[in-house]
């Protein structure tokens, strides 16, 4: 009998569209969206190798990672992102899973672990997103001290959460800051719940579990 | 409550860090010629110290780095943190950056 792999959310079914507390002719002021069908590949170098693992990530995403410290960057394969010194994330969607060529071009410079299947990617958008990350975190979240291109890994609720800019009011003029949240698989729900929580206050939009950029 | 600068992410609130104990115990340096009183020494005897010290912190929720901070145990006051490659004293009086 053959084997059906069939990707599973742990949200079960929790983010469906819908709006909370959005008056009547009003507009939300952030949007939440579960991405799927992410692959994250991470990839921590072996002492010495940094470099070399930077040029292969250039390599397969087509971009070089930024190697300072809590930085992102957009490659045209995905999001190439600092999870810690000589380690980086590579998120990329469905089906351009990189993990196997990552791997054969790293298998003497470093450890490449997937990580798509323990985490869970909430997409925050909109004007009043840093507000919602305000309530759950003591990072400051200033525009001046937060932009595109920044990302952190911090407790969000005390749920640990890497939480990556993607777009700031500059670079998305109109749409907002977009956030894309990370959190592990066993805390998803809890996650899930806290961020619905803290952006009801501000009328929200829950999106269409999916990819691409969700604007309210 | 207070704010641990970690080498790689800037200040961090405490709550994003877990404590590691006492940063002053040295391996001892040759581990094959130590005796049993050595070891006990290095795992189990630590002072309790009312003033400056020298602990292991690891950025928990963050980095997920381990760092050593200075910290004076009777007032809070934080001082340097470093890598765990580099010294740290409980004596060092290059002032407080944290």
């Amino acid at each position: 009998m053959a084997e059906i792999t069939q990707r599973r959310s742990p949200l079960g079914g929790r983010a469906e569209a819908r709006d909370i507390n959005i008056p009547d002719g009003g507009t939300p002021g952030v949007a939440l969206q579960h991405r799927t069908g992410l692959c994250i590949t991470q990839a921590a170098a072996y002492p010495g190798c940094d470099a070399a693992l930077r040029a292969s990530l250039a390599e397969i995403a087509g971009s070089e990672p930024d190697a300072r410290p809590n930085r992102s960057v957009a490659a045209p394969a995905g999001r190439l992102i600092w999870t810690g010194p000589a380690q980086y994330w590579l998120v990329t969607e469905d089906p351009q899973n990189p993990a196997s060529d990552l791997a054969e071009a790293t298998a003497e410079t470093a450890a490449i672990t997937e990580q798509g299947h323990g985490r869970v990617c909430l997409r925050l958008s909109g004007r009043d997103a840093r507000l919602v990350l305000a309530k759950g975190s003591t990072i400051d979240f200033h525009p001046s001290h937060f932009a595109a291109g920044d990302c952190a890994q911090t407790g969000l609720l005390s749920v640990s959460c890497l939480i990556d800019c993607i777009a700031d009011e500059d670079s998305a003029p109109g749409v907002g800051p977009v956030f894309d949240l990370y959190s592990a698989r066993s805390t998803a729900e809890h996650f899930l719940e806290w961020a619905i929580e803290a952006a009801a206050p501000h009328g929200c939009r829950i999106l269409t579990p999916g990819s691409g950029i969700a604007a309210p | 409550m207070f704010i641990i600068k970690c080498p790689y992410c800037g200040e961090r609130d405490v709550t994003e860090f877990s404590y590691g104990g006492d940063a002053t115990r040295a391996y001892p340096q040759d581990p094959a010629q130590a005796t049993p009183e050595d070891w006990h020494a290095y795992v189990y005897e630590r002072d309790n110290p009312r003033g400056w010290h020298v602990e292991w912190w690891q950025h928990s929720q963050g980095c997920r780095q381990w760092l050593k901070l200075r910290r004076n145990t009777l007032t809070h006051e934080l001082g340097r943190t470093a890598l765990p490659h580099e010294p740290l004293s409980p004596d060092d009086d290059e002032g407080s950056d944290a």
